[in-house]
């Protein structure tokens, strides 16, 4: 295993990318549609912007200690003692991500596709990926990430691009109905979808060869997100409409089960999206299970990470499995949307001002 | 004679039967024990080489023992007036120039008023005077001189001296230059790799005429003392990778290396990987245009077969012909190979798992028409394509055996026929039937065997857990393929380059990848070796 690991830019846009677009796509249309309505498309790009500030708040701090990952400079921001509380907090944070994701990715693919599959065999199998997968390494993680994207995202873009030929334009009106106050409050659940950037840059900064040049690729990242989140966001309420689309578990899947490619092989979009969507997850999670599994032997300073990729997958089996039912299951997303809203728009800003504040003095 | 006496009789006859047989078996035990301490291994390094020829010929005798193919001549050398022998091995030398230029010119009378005293004399009057040979050398080295005689050379023994003369001799039979058989090609030459390491290396001097082509001489084997050589070319090649091939060349230690097989799995970065992590070809001008992006070479005594090191997952996707044909056309093929490989790998699985989970992905007339074919098959599709698949592996091992004029008749007959039986017996659909005959051709349009076999071995577990998760299980097949192959490197360098890139200035080389860009277009070497020199095309 190479000790130091070199990121280039194109890397670092893929980690971003991947991290942040997961299992969230499928509910986003929902949780936007409850609040903003037919303007929830607009409530997705501003949520875009306003993280926009999270990842120059993020790259702006981690610049300040450029050869120190984010668990190291916590702790000469805040001591020993409170910067590895900081940590700790951001650990559960890391973890909580692939518990709920993996939880609500499951319910779907039980729902949709394997209806007598139990649910361990599921988690099970999705963890052993990432168990083989993330104890080689940052490097073997990130060409997993790299050919994926690739490979499977292309393609995955294609499918969510077909979904154009269904959209009804009467779906998108009244613009602006209810004024602006619905769409900027519609982008405070959307924030779930865009997080991932964040940590990427805080604890891989020291990996980036380009260091000058990380704020333009983070933003870039963070722009072909929006670009996406939007589209999706608008294809799905273009063909549920509003009403159905926040009725729907999983509106994105319900809407491309009704399309239909004329004259085509395709007759129902669903089974291609599912099937497109599962590796698309995987090497989200597996980005998030590596984050964690980097963050904790940090934490811990140990020289290798295999025992920790076991004990953190077998944890996560752990709490994916006892979620008892959906309505826990969504407090929980609810209150972890929360938590990483704070993260990004209060933590990592009081940190930059204590950062800008010591190295001023 | 009584009851009783005759009882005697054969009691003792059957004593004696039991006698002769335990005294066979003694002798036969005795015998091994004589040979094992007659026949202990010889170290020809604890041997000396003495002042006279008749302890050197029982040296000789001793380390060779009996071997019938070890030959030596006793004669006298009439201008020295001494006794000499030569000492050979029959089969590797070349005998004409042993009796003409050796034996015949050390029987010729002295020069008249030649006198000589000294043995340092004796070595340049033979050398100058008497033997008519390209090359002659002085040892004094008994191990040496052993390891020269199994190499074809003729030792050369002299009554009085303590060390010997070795002629260079060698002439050995070997397989003509011929197609390559796992490599054919249209466009391309007709060359291929042989057994000597020698005419292999000529094969690739003969396309490069430059003195920076260097090849560098490995001897592995501690028994065999098998020669291997490194090739590269100076200056293109990354020295970090070049150091790599020979510190584990180097570290091989095994008795007797039987094949590049053995070498190989001794080099590689993953022996436990079913990827191989370097390439073998039997083609010169594969081996050519690999040293000129910058790889390097290992070629053994012996095999007909060139490693090339590093390797990554494209290369075995590459032909000769690609760069034979328009680059268009050329394309298509590269991208119909790599299209080829995931439908060889995932098709059974993707069917199985589609009939039995996810019918709804299929267009409804579809769908209805393969549910109808399968009314009255016994077998669930999971089993159908594990029987399907277990035959197409019986044919086509069965066709790769098989003389050439018969084999692949057998491959067809049998296909044809079993198939159209199976499905007339209601055994299996005919879908089924055009799935694994789909695959089966996919998996041919692989352009390297070695992958070929990882796809036809990888296919079953793909198809395990299609039939047991079902499109979920394909792709966890598939990404499990994946996180594999990012696992991967060669001698330091990714498997997966340069499919995957490491920054945008590697873009460029997928221009080799899954197309063939136009020639002129390929003016650079792959970054992804690192080569010393990038530019290919000098302006």
């Amino acid at each position: 295993m190479n000790p130091f690991p070199r990121i280039s830019q194109w890397q670092l846009l893929t980690l971003c990318f991947i991290a942040a677009f997961g299992d969230s796509m499928a509910t986003l249309p929902r949780s936007v549609g409850e609040i903003a309505k037919e303007d929830m498309w607009l409530s997705v790009i501003f949520g875009g912007v306003l993280f926009l500030f999270t990842v120059w708040t993020a790259i702006t701090l981690a610049s300040y200690y450029p050869n120190s990952t984010c668990i190291e400079y916590h702790q000469i921001l805040l001591g020993p003692l409170l910067g590895q509380i900081l940590n700790a907090v951001m650990i559960v944070l890391l973890l909580l991500v692939p518990i709920l994701s993996i939880r609500s990715f499951v319910v779907a693919l039980k729902i949709y596709l394997l209806d007598v599959t139990p649910t361990f065999v599921i988690v099970l199998s999705l963890l052993t990926f990432i168990t083989y997968s993330a104890q080689y390494g940052l490097l073997p993680v990130i060409r997993v990430l790299q050919f994926t994207f690739m490979s499977i995202h292309s393609f995955f873009f294609i499918v969510v691009l077909l979904g154009l030929f269904s959209i009804k334009a009467s779906h998108f009106q009244p613009f602006l109905a209810q004024g602006i106050m619905p769409v900027l409050k519609g982008a405070i659940p959307s924030w779930y979808s865009y997080t991932g950037p964040e940590f990427v840059v805080c604890l891989l900064y020291p990996f980036f060869i380009q260091k000058n040049k990380v704020l333009t690729y983070g933003f870039v990242s963070v722009l072909v997100l929006t670009a996406v989140y939007t589209l999706i966001t608008g294809i799905v309420q273009g063909i549920l409409g509003v009403a159905e689309t926040t009725r729907m578990l999983v509106p994105t899947i319900i809407a491309y089960r009704g399309v239909e490619i004329p004259d085509t092989f395709i007759e129902r979009l669903d089974g291609y999206f599912f099937s497109m969507w599962i590796p698309v997850l995987m090497v989200c999670m597996l980005l998030w299970v590596y984050l964690a599994v980097f963050g904790i032997k940090q934490m811990a300073r140990l020289e290798y990470s295999r025992p920790v990729v076991i004990l953190v997958c077998s944890l996560i089996l752990y709490f994916v499995v006892a979620i008892p039912n959906l309505q826990t299951a969504s407090t929980i997303s609810e209150w972890a949307n929360y938590a990483l809203l704070a993260w990004g728009m209060g933590v990592l800003p009081l940190l930059l001002a204590l950062a800008w504040w010591k190295h001023r003095r | 004679m009584n009851t009783d006496n005759k009882k005697t009789i054969v009691e003792r006859i059957r004593s004696l039967k039991s006698l002769i047989q335990h005294a066979r078996v003694i002798e036969d035990d005795t015998q091994v024990v004589a040979r094992s301490l007659a026949e202990q291994y010889v170290f020809p390094e604890v041997y000396q080489l003495e002042a006279s020829l008749a302890k050197n010929m029982q040296h000789m005798k001793d380390i060779l023992s009996d071997s019938y193919d070890f030959h030596f001549r006793e004669f006298l050398i009439a201008s020295l007036n001494r006794q000499g022998a030569v000492v050979f091995i029959e089969g590797m030398t070349n005998l004409e120039l042993i009796n003409m230029q050796v034996i015949e010119k050390l029987m010729l009378p002295p020069v008249p008023g030649m006198e000589l005293s000294p043995q340092d004399e004796m070595f340049s009057y033979l050398k100058d005077t008497v033997l008519s040979v390209a090359s002659i050398s002085k040892l004094d080295v008994m191990d040496e001189a052993v390891k020269r005689l199994l190499s074809g050379d003729t030792l050369l023994f002299v009554d009085g001296i303590n060390w010997l003369i070795v002629i260079e001799s060698r002439k050995m039979e070997a397989r003509a230059i011929s197609e390559p058989e796992t490599e054919t090609n249209v466009r391309g030459p007709r060359e291929g790799f042989v057994e000597t390491l020698q005419t292999n290396i000529t094969l690739l001097r003969r396309r490069i005429k430059n003195p920076n082509l260097i090849t560098k001489k490995v001897v592995i084997g501690v028994r065999s003392e098998t020669d291997v050589a490194v090739v590269y070319f100076r200056g293109i090649a990354d020295a970090k990778v070049i150091h790599a091939v020979e510190q584990r060349l180097k570290k091989i230690a095994i008795d007797i290396p039987t094949g590049i097989g053995m070498l190989q799995g001794m080099m590689e970065d993953h022996p436990y990987s079913p990827f191989p992590t370097m390439l073998a070809t039997e083609r010169p001008d594969k081996v050519v245009s690999s040293l000129a992006e910058g790889k390097v070479a290992v070629i053994m005594d012996g095999a007909p077969f060139v490693l090339l090191a590093p390797t990554t997952l494209s290369d075995f996707f590459q032909t000769s012909d690609d760069y034979n044909e328009k680059w268009a056309i050329s394309s298509i093929n590269r991208l119909t190979r790599h299209v080829s490989s995931l439908f060889a790998i995932a098709t059974p699985a993707i069917f199985v798992a589609i009939t039995t989970y996810h019918p709804g992905m299929l267009p409804m007339l579809l769908a209805v028409n393969i549910a109808n074919t399968r009314i009255g098959i016994p077998f669930p599709a999971f089993l159908e394509a594990i029987v399907m698949i277990i035959l197409l592996e019986v044919l086509q091992e069965a066709g790769l055996r098989l003389p050439k004029s018969i084999g692949p008749a057998v491959s067809i007959v049998g296909g044809l026929v079993i198939g159209e039986a199976t499905v007339r017996a209601g055994l299996v659909s005919a879908p089924m039937v055009i799935v694994i005959a789909f695959t089966a051709i996919a998996s041919f349009n692989i352009a390297n065997y070695r992958l070929n076999l990882i796809v036809r071995l990888y296919r079953i577990p793909v198809m395990i857990l299609g039939a047991t998760l079902g499109m979920f299980g394909v792709m966890l097949g598939y990404m499990f393929l994946i996180a594999h192959l990012s696992m991967i490197e060669s001698f330091g360098v990714p498997f997966m380059e340069p499919m995957i890139q490491k920054s945008f200035k590697q873009f460029s080389d997928i221009k080799d990848t899954f197309i063939v860009a136009p020639p002129s277009v390929m003016d650079e070497r792959p970054e992804y070796l690192g080569p010393e020199d990038a530019k290919r095309q000098k302006e």
